[in-house]
Order: structure tokens, then C-alpha cells, then sequence
């Protein structure tokens, strides 16, 4: 019975991945926590899950040409130093007011998107 | 590049605090970027790699991952990536993009709401990893 929630979660998290190249760990996280996972082993183990299905779609999105390498260079090592900033920040944040900052931000992004 | 590097210390930051860091660089890229849904998706896909290689292999380190259940998932996941590629692509991107505005909502409403999660003691906000 396990196994075939983590199959049915690993299913979802792939279908995620591949339609919109992002929000599997929405799908895994809660599901490794309710089977009893820390929120560390949970978030550690949400990421093999799904770095192979990430490298298997951007594989999928290249080999189609729906993006190139030279698309995302310029974003890597911005991205990088602010995964590095990110986690210096961190402590020093209340997250409580970011997740509400976030929140509201990605509500108008998605008003947006919706009316454009 | 200023812009660039917000959504990428955006994205960083959000990651480490277990939040949608997959979304604050595809909302940039489709809001601000101009670019195509599906090319920021996949744009989107390669910006995550190395930071999830370099935080996995920090991970497994600390003994914090399980990979048999891990790879479980991703045996799973693999044959629905292809059909979640597939979709994408028959949809298009205008339909997409409306689906992934949704997905928006939905993660944008759970934000709004986390002041009663974050009395879980399993709550996202004590994680350094990114989430997608």
C-alpha cells in the first residue's frame, strides 16, 4: 500500500515536471511528510525525486528545441550566488512574512497571466 | 541583469525557506523576460539542475535522504514526464499558461495561509533545500 502511494506520487510529481517544468515538490514533500519523514528527509528526498525527472524533461525540452543551453546560462550563476545568499539570508528573515510577501506576489503574477 | 540576479537570489532565497522556488523564476521569465511559456519552463528546468545536484549531494552527505523510496517516485514519474511533455506541447502556450496561472493561485493561496502550518513542527520553513 506504501509503495503505491509512492508510485501514484512519483506519477504525479513526472506529470507536473513535464507540463510545467516546475511543481513536483508540491506533490512530494506533503506526501513524504504524511509517511512519517522529518521536513529535512522530506525536502532532501523530494529532490531525487525530482532532479532525475527534472534532467529527464529539460532532456525532453531540448531535444524538441523548445529552449536552448544559451537560454538559461545568463541565469545559472545568478542563480547560484542566490541560492548561496538565499540560505545566508535565511535565518535572518522572518518567514512567516515572506511566505505572505510570496503569496501575494504570485496571486497578482497569476492575475496577470490570466488576463494576458 | 539586475533583474536577473533578484530572481535568481528570489528563487534561492524562496527555495531555502521550502517555498515554490520553480515558480518565482518562471513568473519572472514569462512577466518580465518575455519569454515563450514553454521556453521558460524548460529555461525554468535547467536553472534548477546543478543548484539540486549541489544540494542532494549535500544531502546525502547528512544521511538525510532516502533514496530507495526516492527512486521509487522517480521510476514512477518517468514514463509521465513524457506524458506531461506531450501535454505540453498539444496544449500550447497560451493554454499552459492559463493551466500554470491556476497552479499560481493555488500556490499563492497556500502561502497566504501558512500562519496555521507553521504551528506544525514538520513545517517546511526549518528546510535549506530547494523545492520545486
Amino acid at each position: 500500500m506504501k509503495h503505491l502511494r509512492f508510485l501514484w506520487t512519483g506519477a504525479a510529481a513526472g506529470l507536473l515536471n513535464g507540463l510545467f517544468g516546475a511543481g513536483g515538490g508540491m506533490v512530494t514533500v506533503p506526501m513524504l511528510e504524511k509517511d512519517g519523514l522529518p521536513a529535512q528527509q522530506a525536502h532532501a528526498t523530494s529532490l531525487a525525486v525530482i532532479a532525475p525527472l527534472s534532467v529527464l524533461s529539460g532532456g525532453c525540452y531540448l531535444w524538441q528545441g523548445r529552449m536552448t543551453f544559451g537560454d538559461a546560462w545568463g541565469f545559472l550563476l545568478p542563480g547560484l550566488v542566490g541560492a548561496v545568499l538565499g540560505g545566508w539570508l535565511l535565518p535572518r528573515l522572518k518567514a512567516l512574512w515572506l511566505h505572505r510577501i510570496f503569496g501575494i506576489l504570485i496571486l497578482i503574477a497569476a492575475g496577470r497571466l490570466l488576463l494576458s | 541583469m539586475i533583474g536577473t540576479i533578484l530572481a535568481g537570489i528570489g528563487s534561492g532565497l524562496l527555495g531555502s525557506l521550502g517555498m515554490g522556488a520553480g515558480a518565482i523564476l518562471l513568473v519572472y521569465l514569462r512577466v518580465f523576460g518575455g519569454m515563450e511559456q514553454i521556453q521558460a519552463q524548460g529555461v525554468n528546468l535547467l536553472f534548477f539542475l546543478p543548484i539540486a545536484g549541489l544540494s542532494l549531494f549535500l544531502h546525502s552527505r547528512k544521511g538525510l535522504v532516502q533514496w530507495k523510496n526516492g527512486l521509487l517516485c522517480a521510476a514512477a514519474g518517468i514514463p509521465m514526464v513524457f506524458a506531461g511533455v506531450w501535454l505540453a506541447g498539444y496544449l500550447g502556450g497560451v493554454w499552459l499558461s492559463k493551466l500554470f496561472a491556476l497552479l499560481l493561485v493555488y500556490i499563492g493561496v497556500r502561502e497566504l495561509r501558512m500562519k496555521e502550518e507553521k504551528k506544525n513542527p514538520s513545517s517546511p520553513g526549518q528546510d535549506s533545500s530547494p523545492s520545486r
